[in-house]
């Protein structure tokens, strides 16, 4: 199952996401089990299997991570993971150096991990816009070198958004120490 | 014969006896709640209404007292006794459901039973002369509701939708639907109760925006947040505790008697004496700001003294527990508390003025408390049964999520997480893992649910050996495991080697289930109390579900016949008319066979169905363009 063609959208990276909420919708109001429940039992299966179909897709496209590592498959991309990139590797070291340091009993721990998380947001932001550049240069017929170059800003991404949840995770704690 | 077909032209109802689709089906929605339970119904004006039992109470107590005699008694009665009779009558049951002794036992310090582990891995609880698994003494309190509802619709039920604590894992999920089924209860949906809630606020007030609601119960606590539209309501996030709520409340209380008393080894008289005063004490200070009581004993002239600030210092940990679980939520929804419409109070507890006076502090607004906290959520299950049973025109979609993220355990108590949090369900995700041994044919998979890293401290959901892996060298084989998440939030597990597409045989053991034979004593002891035979009763589930069969494809003729063409119409029609004489006869067994061949002769017809629903619903664009 093509998770574009499922809500009638064009195989993009900058996707229309009202578009993707209101086709969704329109499936779901259509397929969905509780208006399956006196129905025969394939129906009824029927009805799951679509709805778990749509929800799985919509998940996928409605998230930048994994709409962007579907998009890499979807364009051909194999490998698991890109070289990795020594520029990349030595700011990953300097990143976890900054959260080993971090004490969620101290008093300003929720102060200074706001900080962070801004930070790890914009860094977030500004590799998703190179995914998406990378991504129009794919779509409109560059080579395996513009594919893996924005493979590798595809995994930057899953980095930072790592990151993010070891910074909420941190910040839970400080909030709740019984955590 | 030509007659019985002509009975069943399209635009005519079936049978004369059946239920068509103009005559609404008996359901019913039911609160299974830890200190009382209710079932409602919707009424004649379209509005759902707790059904009240013959002294005009509508909320049952969900205490079951087991008699020397073999007798079982639900409700005040029970609770009446439990003072007298201490061990044989059972509180709170809903905290032992789908729970092993040991979780038991962490999490409360007084326990008037004895307790032990049954073969499936559930607790099982010695009331007086008998050992109960929880699933039965639900299944008891499930079926005084049953009769209760059924002798005010005039008839038995043909369904029920139960509600379940958000925050329950899949265990505990279901353990209920188990009892619903020693109950003799068609379970249409289990249904999240801070979701029924939100569904009767909504429909009663016709809210629309991002809502929270706050349930705190007698044992459980849920917070979920809501999107509500016209059309639909949305489950954003959900988190909670499945073992917090009133009843620890009352547990503070008890200890600080316990400790004033000097009780050390308190008999299982005082703790259900010293639990019945900790309530009232709880109850009272809600409106006076100190209470001057009883203390439970021979002396009946000794009392003891508490203000409301006292108990507020000590249960204000036990509350605020509720708190970074609010915050956890409104953040994995990604939303501020100022962003929301409101905040619904849910749950008898809410009743308590600290637990209302934390909430408005961290939402920084006064929580709605305009519909009855004990009731709103039986009528929002009565709602949703009526719209599963198709009595209601389907205008209304509830759209729900998984509260607990579903993993494995992989190498050194790790967990590799398979379906997240908050995911929307029904939902399916698969995740490959391989061998590490060289000639390797199988592979022991644990399933554990939490959020938690490690696996042991996350709760064990199942243990599943795999077996018949083709032996390859290590690294080489490819196991894909798959979970699927139904709209009950019941999970499925399944694996295939994927380089030979072998299905694997697997064999599950829950790890604080029941075991089909003791399901299977259950129903037959569940039988001996009742007036029907397991024969019958088999017949009967047999028959309505038959009966429900045809009257679907009677419907799926009416709407969608003109998608057959007249030797399909006459091959399906023989397929219902087979089924219909099965359900003349006698056999249970010739009744299911009937149905499920007719479900294989007429998929081609619900295939067509659904591709004509999906063309409906991509008005202008082609099936096959994603199919």
């Amino acid at each position: 199952m093509d998770c574009f063609r499922l809500f009638g959208l064009e195989p993009l990276y900058e996707l229309d996401l009202p578009t993707l909420e209101t086709r969704q919708r329109t499936l779901q109001k259509q397929l969905h089990p509780d208006f399956f429940a006196q129905r025969s039992a394939t129906e009824r299966r029927l009805s799951l299997e679509w709805t778990t179909r749509i929800n799985e897709a919509s998940q996928i496209l409605t998230d930048p991570v994994a709409r962007a590592g579907y998009l890499l498959s979807r364009l051909g991309w194999q490998a698991d993971r890109p070289a990795p990139d020594p520029e990349f590797l030595e700011e990953v070291m300097t990143l976890r150096e900054i959260l080993e340091e971090v004490d969620p009993a101290s008093p300003d721990a929720l102060a200074k991990l706001a900080v962070l998380k801004t930070e790890a947001r914009a860094r977030l932001q500004a590799d998703q816009q190179r995914v998406s550049a990378g991504f129009q240069e794919c779509l409109s017929g560059a080579g395996q070198e513009a594919l893996a170059q924005t493979a590798r800003h595809v995994d930057r991404m899953r980095y930072h958004r790592r990151y993010l949840e070891e910074l909420d995770r941190l910040e839970d704690r400080a909030f709740d120490p019984d955590n | 014969m030509d007659v019985l077909l002509e009975i069943m032209e399209p635009g005519q109802s079936l049978l004369p006896h059946q239920t068509g689709p103009g005559i609404p089906k008996r359901v019913v929605g039911i609160d299974l709640g830890t200190t009382f339970s209710l079932v409602a119904a919707i009424g004649l004006d379209g509005k759902p209404l707790c059904i009240p039992d013959d002294d005009d109470q509508c909320a049952l107590p969900s205490v079951v007292h087991y008699g020397a005699d073999q007798s079982i008694l639900v409700g005040r009665a029970a609770r009446e006794l439990a003072l007298s009779h201490p061990e044989a009558t059972i509180a709170s049951v809903k905290r032992y459901m789908g729970r092993g002794v040991a979780d038991i036992q962490a999490h409360m310090s007084t326990i008037p039973h004895g307790l032990e582990t049954g073969d499936g891995g559930m607790v099982r609880i010695v009331a007086g002369s008998s050992r109960v698994s929880p699933v039965e003494v639900s299944a008891e309190i499930l079926k005084a509701l049953k009769k209760r509802a059924e002798s005010a619709l005039g008839g038995s039920l043909q369904g029920a939708v139960i509600t379940v604590p958000a925050y329950f894992d899949d265990a505990q999920r279901q353990a209920t639907k188990d009892a619903a089924r020693v109950a003799g209860l068609e379970v249409l949906r289990l249904l999240n109760e801070p979701t029924a809630a939100a569904l009767a606020y909504g429909l009663d007030k016709g809210s629309e925006g991002l809502y929270a609601i706050y349930d705190l119960g007698g044992g459980t606590f849920d917070i979920s947040l809501l999107k509500l539209e016209k059309g639909l309501f949305q489950v954003m996030a959900t988190g909670g505790d499945s073992a917090l709520g009133g009843d620890d409340l009352d547990q503070w209380i008890v200890e600080r008697i316990r400790t004033e008393t000097g009780m050390e080894n308190p008999d299982p008289g005082w703790i259900q004496a010293c639990r019945k005063v900790a309530r009232e004490v709880k109850e009272r200070l809600t409106h006076e700001a100190s209470v001057t009581f009883p203390l439970p004993g021979a002396d009946t002239t000794r009392t003891s003294h508490i203000t409301r600030t006292e108990f507020e210092q000590g249960v204000r940990d036990l509350i605020w527990r509720t708190i970074p679980i609010c915050r956890r939520v409104l953040k994995d929804a990604g939303v501020s508390p100022d962003a929301l419409q409101g905040v619904v109070l849910v749950g008898g507890s809410t009743r308590v003025p600290l637990v209302r006076k934390m909430v408005a502090d961290f939402f920084g607004r006064e929580p709605l408390v305009d519909l009855d906290p004990d009731q709103v959520v039986a009528l929002g299950a009565a709602h949703q049964a009526e719209a599963l049973a198709g009595n209601a025109p389907a205008e209304m979609l509830l759209l729900d999520v998984t509260p607990l993220s579903l993993g494995i355990e992989t190498m050194g108590d790790l967990v590799e997480k398979i379906v997240p949090r908050n995911a929307p369900i029904p939902t399916a995700r698969a995740q490959d893992f391989t061998t590490f041994k060289d000639g390797q044919t199988a592979m022991a998979i644990h399933v554990v649910q939490g959020e938690r890293e490690l696996a042991s401290q996350c709760r064990s959901l199942a243990r599943f050996e795999l077996r018949g892996i083709p032996p390859m060298t290590a690294g080489a084989a490819r196991i894909r495991v798959s979970y699927q998440v139904d709209a009950d939030g019941l999970l499925t597990v399944s694996a295939r080697e994927e380089t030979t597409g072998v299905e694997q045989s697997i064999t599950v053991k829950p790890s604080y289930g029941l075991t089909d034979t003791e399901i299977a004593d259950m129903l037959q002891e569940a039988m001996r109390h009742g007036e029907t035979d397991m024969l019958t009763r088999l017949f009967n589930e047999a028959k309505v579900e038959a009966d429900r069969v045809l009257a679907a494809a009677g419907a799926a003729l009416r709407e969608d016949g003109d998608l057959l063409s007249e030797a399909e119409l006459q091959r399906v029609k023989k397929a219902m008319l087979a089924v219909w004489e099965t359900t003349q006869g006698s056999s249970a067994d010739a009744i299911n066979e009937a149905v499920q061949k007719m479900d294989q002769e007429t998929r081609f017809f619900a295939q067509r169905r659904m591709d004509r629903s999906l063309q409906q619903a991509m008005t202008g664009r082609k099936v096959d363009e994603f199919a």
